[in-house]
Formats: structure tokens, C-alpha cells, sequence
């Protein structure tokens, strides 16, 4: 009996194409919009491209014939110097049209910095530079004894937790975030049940409440893993996120399912109206979501540790992003305690729910 | 206009009675005063704008996204004239924000607190390197080959390459000036105000396309008006949804039948579900606007009748948009789990969490969404701009558009079956 139930619910969900399909977009497209707004903040500077500035100075300026010289010297494979002949009006448009990170105009008494902000992190290190190259400068000609060569400080290196990506960050934590809300595709199932009767029907066949929540609960898990296995491949191919520590990601992965599907399932038989248990559902996993990372990084996001520490998501997110940026988590112990605590919490609560609706 | 009012009555009476309807009309919006004051809250701005390096203790948040500028937490330990050189230097090489905490008197923090300090903070946050400047720092400018200033670092961030370069540089100076002062028996002070500026600097930046930049304050505005914007766009969605209950109940039970039997027109019948519309906006509005005057006041930086107006707008377009994907489906649950998905995907690209980088794809997608011109024009009117609020009216009026012929279409197809 429970196998034919299976089977039969696993068709009616599948019947649904248009659910499936968007569970298996929707995480990649926001996995792709999320890690390309974050990029900056979760990655740190290192300039790679080579850096084009160009520069001109007015005439009688005193720094013209420094400049030819340092323009000289400052030239390398990564920044490339070059002196355009252009009015103050003209910088902009040239700026623009050479794609160049800086120019450096001088007048007499004052110096312009043009930044593009198309390359805003390059622009402000190369300010960085003709501001500390005019300090300098000025140090020199007005101080006797500038020393260059003392060091004046030491690095020291601290060992962090490893950051991952904005790209793979996303990528494992919006597949967590959507099978959390994976339970939709049973609704259809359930629907169906209540606008035909099943429920009576199947109290004449002598089904326990174990019985249908199990045939509930494992059509819905399957669903729920499958999609969201298809979900990060195709992010995966999208915008190459990967993972950590296969086998125990995809364990967790499928922990979250059945734990996803136990809290889903209990969320509409609490509620009678299936529209109002949907909304309560994709509310309250915003709001896991939310606390737990799935917007903004868990680490930065600035809502209190209680909150955090009381959302599951949290658990999960840190966990599967700490197997791939560090291969070990701290957080898989209490991650799959909360899991199975989930699991078996809402199943019982499951199985109460549908023994009574069953003797209704 | 035969029944019209009957059936006003009527439908309001239905939604009246569903908590779910008086949960979106009531709670939603509270809620979203309470977001606009909790989350949106992340700087405590302290001082002015401009002072160019901040106190510690007046930030919240530092987690910077856009992360142009270096983040450095500075543990200033001397809290002298030449620290205060030494940072006011940094700062201005603009590469850099700067957070310094300085120490009250008798306040101590040894080198290993410091270190787990920096640790935590590093991690939880964009800055990426920290400063200890020494209490002995003026002592120690007097003396030749020392590391006086220590610079912590955490991530591999290439700019702490350029942060030492420029710790180093200014030091020297400092010492030189240290030795100055010693030859000529002046104080440093003396010396740095007699050294000037060097060469006057004017920093332009080139933009890419027309974008509104913002300051910190600005930004911390429209960052709070976007989460209220995104709860409000829940409550205007799902209000919607619970008008479009109604509907299909009407279609269900026949009601629409009789109702035609009854020689009403289905013009007069579709004024009664936009009156709806229209009255739930209104209502959602009304509650946000006093909760908010009475909790957070009226300034908000723009001026608050039409920041209500442009609510007010989005409010009836979305409900507007519920009830056409109801006509569209012609069943609850799909219109709900559309209505949901709508919610989350538009105020995701519209940026109302985040600020959307300019010239990136995905402003140009973002264009689509009401909430985006919503931003837009807040953004806009934030800093004074004209002429915004006809702009506003006039993209929300061809949405309508849109969405009304949808409609239409909709309706028709679904007449003839």
C-alpha cells in the first residue's frame, strides 16, 4: 500500500512541470545575481590587469620635466604610463574613450585626479599613489632629513577562518535555501487529497497515520533532493560554484530535504487553507534565510548572534560552506543534530495531525 | 452601475472575515515600520560626513560592499599629535576608511586582545587590516631602524603592501620632523603647522553612466526605505491575493452567473474588484504612514507626502498584479506561489537589499520591476533632484498599462472557454 501511495504521489507532483522547473532555476539565477553583488565585498584586491594612466601638464608647471622622468621609471608590465596632449575639457571624454583607470592633470598651483569609475578599487590605489608621490615631494623640499629607508612597520599575519567565494558562498547556500522551501511541490499532492476526498477514501482502506505521512514525507524528499541535486549542477555550469567534501555535502544536502519535507508537510496540515500554509512556510524560511545568511553573508550580516544561533539554515549554510572552504566544519555535529531534531519533531507532529484528520 | 454597492459590500465584508486578508491590511505594514528601524539602522553616524576617520564606537556595521576603499581598524594606542598625522595622512590618500578606536584613560588592552580583536573583527567584517600604533609611538619616531607601527593583517589584500608603503613614508616624516624639532628646539606641533599643504589636491570622478552617488547618511535612508518597500510589497501582494480568493470563490459557486442574471454588467463587476484594490491600498498606506510618523517622524529625508504617493502607487500596482495573475490562473494556489515568486525575484534585482552596481547586467534586468524606479526616484529625491515624481507616475501608468491589457487578454480567453 505505502509503495503504490509513494508511486502515485511522485506522479502527481511530477505531473507539475512548471514547480520542478522553477525550483531548478530559481536557485542558479539567484546564486548568479547574488555572488555578482557581493563579489567585491567577499573577495579581496589583487590586480591582475594592467593599469593605463595617462597624465598632462600645463605650462610652467614645475613638476613637467619630473613627471617625464617618473613616468619613465613607474613603467611596467602592470601600469602603463602615457602623456596626452588634451585641454581640462577634453580629460573626461578621453578618460572615457581610452578606458583609462586615471588621469593626472597638473596646473600650476594644484593637481586633478580623474577617476573611472568603471575601475573604482584601481582608480582610488593610483590616487593613492600621485597623492603620497606629492606628499612626498613636498616633505622633500621642506623638511631637511627624509629618511626612506627606515622601515617604520612590520606586517603580522593572522591566521582567519578561510572566506569562501561570493561565487561558491551563493552557490551552496541558495540550493540550502530553496530546498528549504522545496515543500511546495507536495502541496499539489495534498490539494488534490482534500478536493477529492482521498482522505475518507483511504479510512476505509484502514491506512494508519504513519502510513500516509510516510507517503507523503519520501515522494516529497526525493523530489526535493533530486531538484535541488539538478539545481547545483546547473549553477554549477552557470556560474562554477562548487562544493566541498562530496559525500558529506550531499548527506547533509539530503538530511535537508527530509528535514525540509517533515517541516513543510506540517505547515499545511496545521493550517487548513493550503494557500495560507504556503505562505506561512516561505515565510518563516525568509526569516531562516534571512538570519541564517542566505542574503547577506553570515559572517557580516549584522542581526544578533541569538537570532542567528536559533535558525537552522545557519547551521546548515555554515556547514557546507566551512566543507568547502576548509574541508572540516565545527558545525556538522550540531547541523545534523538540528536536522534529525527537526525531522523527528515534525514527524511526530505529522503523524498526530493526520490520525485525527483521519478519524474526523 | 446596478449593484455596485451591494457587491462593495459584500466583498468587503468576505475579506473583512479572513485573518489572513487583515494580517496583510494591518500587520504587514507595522512590521515594516519596525524593519525600517531595526535593520535599516546599521551607522550610528557620528560627527560629520566628512571627517575622514571614524570613531569605533560610532559604527554598527562595517561591512562595506562596495569595499572601493580599504577598510582599516586603527588600535591607537598613543592618541598623540603624530598618530593623529599619521592617520589624517592615510586618510587622505583616499584608499582607505578608517576606524580608530582610541583609549580612555586607564583603559588597557594587551597584545593578545588585541590580536583575537582584530581576528574577530576581520571576519566578520570587509576590514582588512589593522593598525597598532604603540604608546611609547613618539618615543620611538626619535630612533632610527625601528617597526614602531604594527600592521596586522588578515585576508591577502594587496593594499597592505600600499598601506606599509605609506605607514613608512609618513613615519618618516614624522621623524624628520622629530629631528627638526630637536635642532631647532620648536615642537612638532609648531612644525606641522608651519610645513602646509603640499600641492592642493581635486579629486573627479569620471561615471560611466548617470548615477546618483550618495553618502553614508544618504545611503543608510535609502537602505531603510528599501526594506520597508520590500515588506510593504508583501502585504500589496498578498492583499491581493486574498481579493482574487474572493473571485475564484465567485466563479466557483456560480456567483458570477447569477450575478449576470441579474443584470449587472461585468464593467460594473470589475469596478468593484478595482475599488477594492484601491480601498486596500489606501488603508495599507494610511497604517504605514502613521505608524511611521508616530514612531520614527516624518523625516525621512524626502518629502513625506510623496514618498506616500509613490507607495501608494506600488501598493495598488501590486495588488493590481495579484488580481490579473488571478484572472491569468484561475486557481488559489498558483496565484499565491506566483504572487510569492513575484515578491521574492522583484525586490531581489530591484536592489532593495542591496544597492545595484551601475552599467552591471543586472541593472539593466532590474529596469523591469516597479520597486527599481521606486529607488530610482527616492534615490533621486534624496538629493534634491526635479522633476522626478512625474517620472515615477509615468513608468508606475505604463505598468498599469501592461498589466491591464494582460488582463484583458486574459479575461477575454477566459470568457470564451
Amino acid at each position: 500500500m505505502l509503495f503504490i501511495a509513494i508511486k502515485n504521489n511522485l506522479k502527481l507532483m511530477l505531473r507539475n512541470k512548471v514547480l520542478l522547473v522553477f525550483l531548478l532555476v530559481a536557485p542558479a539565477a539567484i546564486t548568479w545575481i547574488l555572488s555578482g553583488v557581493f563579489e567585491d565585498m567577499m573577495g579581496v584586491y589583487s590586480n591582475t590587469d594592467t593599469v593605463n594612466i595617462a597624465y598632462e601638464v600645463e605650462e610652467g608647471s614645475p613638476y613637467e620635466a619630473y613627471l617625464e622622468q617618473l613616468s619613465k621609471e613607474m613603467s611596467s608590465d602592470q601600469i602603463r604610463i602615457s602623456k596626452y596632449n588634451v585641454t581640462k575639457e577634453q580629460v573626461e571624454e578621453t578618460v572615457k574613450k581610452q578606458e583609462l583607470t586615471a588621469f593626472l592633470y597638473i596646473t600650476k598651483d594644484s593637481y586633478i585626479v580623474y577617476e573611472y569609475d568603471k575601475y573604482n578599487t584601481q582608480a582610488h590605489v593610483v590616487e593613492n599613489l600621485f597623492t603620497t608621490m606629492f606628499d612626498q615631494l613636498h616633505a622633500a623640499q621642506t623638511l631637511t632629513m627624509v629618511n626612506k629607508t627606515i622601515g617604520y612597520s612590520e606586517i603580522l599575519k593572522l591566521d582567519l577562518i578561510p572566506m569562501a567565494t561570493s561565487v561558491n558562498y551563493y552557490g551552496i547556500i541558495e540550493i540550502a535555501y530553496f530546498a528549504m522551501c522545496g515543500v511546495v511541490t507536495i502541496s499539489i499532492v495534498i490539494r488534490s487529497e482534500r478536493k477529492n476526498r482521498i482522505t475518507r477514501r483511504m479510512q476505509v482502506a484502514k491506512i494508519s497515520g504513519m502510513t500516509m505521512y510516510l507517503a507523503k514525507v519520501i515522494p516529497c524528499s526525493i523530489a526535493v533532493f533530486v531538484d535541488m541535486v539538478g539545481a547545483s549542477i546547473l549553477s554549477h555550469l552557470l556560474v562554477g560554484n562548487q562544493y566541498g567534501n562530496y559525500t558529506e555535502s550531499i548527506g547533509i544536502l539530503l538530511l535537508l530535504s527530509i528535514a525540509a519535507s517533515a517541516f513543510g508537510i506540517l505547515g499545511l496540515y496545521l493550517v487548513k487553507n493550503i494557500a495560507v500554509g504556503i505562505v506561512l512556510i516561505f515565510s518563516s524560511v525568509w526569516f531562516m534565510g534571512f538570519y541564517g545568511g542566505t542574503f547577506q553573508n553570515y559572517m557580516m550580516n549584522v542581526v544578533p548572534d541569538q537570532l542567528r544561533a536559533i535558525s537552522p539554515l545557519y547551521y546548515v549554510n555554515r556547514t557546507l560552506v566551512e566543507f568547502q572552504t576548509m574541508g572540516k566544519s565545527d558545525y556538522a555535529v550540531p547541523c545534523v543534530c538540528i536536522l534529525v531534531g527537526i525531522v523527528l519533531i515534525c514527524s511526530l507532529g505529522n503523524v498526530f495531525l493526520m490520525k485525527r484528520e483521519m478519524e474526523e | 452601475m446596478k449593484g455596485f454597492f451591494t457587491m462593495l459590500k459584500l466583498n468587503g465584508k468576505l475579506l473583512l472575515r479572513s485573518k489572513g486578508y487583515l494580517c496583510c491590511l494591518i500587520l504587514i505594514p507595522i512590521i515594516a515600520v519596525i524593519m525600517m528601524n531595526t535593520v535599516g539602522n546599521f551607522g550610528k553616524t557620528e560627527g560629520t560626513e566628512e571627517s575622514l576617520i571614524k570613531s569605533w564606537d560610532s559604527i554598527g556595521d562595517t561591512s562595506d560592499i562596495e569595499n572601493v576603499r580599504m577598510s582599516i581598524k586603527v588600535y591607537d594606542k598613543s592618541n598623540s599629535v603624530q598618530s593623529n598625522y599619521l592617520l589624517e595622512q592615510l586618510a587622505k590618500t583616499s584608499s582607505y576608511k578608517i576606524y580608530r578606536l582610541t583609549y580612555k584613560e586607564g583603559e588597557e588592552q594587551t597584545e593578545k586582545e588585541i590580536l583575537d580583536d582584530a581576528k574577530s573583527v576581520m571576519e566578520s567584517s570587509t576590514i582588512r587590516a589593522a593598525l597598532v600604533i604603540p604608546e611609547d609611538f613618539v618615543e620611538q619616531l626619535q630612533q632610527e631602524e625601528n617597526s614602531a607601527v604594527q600592521i596586522i593583517m588578515g585576508y591577502e589584500d594587496e593594499r597592505v603592501t600600499l598601506l606599509q608603503n605609506n605607514v613608512n613614508q609618513y613615519c618618516g616624516v614624522l621623524h624628520a620632523m622629530t629631528k627638526e624639532a630637536d635642532a631647532t628646539g620648536q615642537t612638532v606641533e609648531n612644525i606641522l603647522l608651519s610645513q602646509g599643504e603640499s600641492l592642493e589636491k581635486e579629486v573627479i570622478s569620471v561615471k560611466q553612466s548617470d548615477i546618483v552617488s550618495l553618502n553614508e547618511e544618504q545611503q543608510n535612508s535609502r537602505s531603510r526605505i528599501g526594506y520597508a518597500l520590500c515588506f510593504l510589497t508583501i502585504s500589496f501582494v498578498f492583499s491581493g491575493v486574498f481579493i482574487v480568493n474572493v473571485l475564484i470563490q465567485e466563479k466557483d459557486n456560480r456567483s458570477y452567473n447569477r450575478m449576470k442574471l441579474s443584470l449587472t454588467t461585468s464593467r460594473c463587476y470589475i469596478a468593484v474588484k478595482l475599488c477594492m484594490v484601491l480601498v486596500t491600498s489606501i488603508v495599507q498606506v494610511a497604517i504605514f504612514a502613521i505608524v511611521l510618523a508616530l514612531t520614527t517622524g516624518t523625516n525621512l529625508g524626502i518629502p513625506y507626502g510623496k514618498f506616500l504617493l509613490m507607495i501608494f502607487l506600488q501598493g495598488i500596482l501590486f495588488n493590481f498584479i495579484s488580481l490579473v495573475l488571478g484572472i491569468l490562473c484561475n486557481n488559489l494556489m498558483g496565484v499565491t506561489f506566483l504572487s510569492f515568486v513575484i515578491w521574492c525575484v522583484s525586490t531581489l534585482i530591484a536592489g532593495l537589499y542591496f544597492p545595484i552596481v551601475s552599467g552591471s547586467v543586472l541593472e539593466k534586468i532590474s529596469n523591469i520591476t516597479p520597486q527599481r524606479w521606486f529607488m530610482k526616484a527616492t534615490e533621486f529625491f534624496i538629493v534634491g533632484e526635479k522633476g522626478v515624481l512625474l517620472q515615477y507616475v509615468l513608468v508606475i501608468c505604463g505598468f498599469f498599462l501592461i498589466m491591464f491589457t494582460i488582463g484583458l487578454v486574459g479575461m477575454k480567453r477566459t470568457e470564451k472557454e
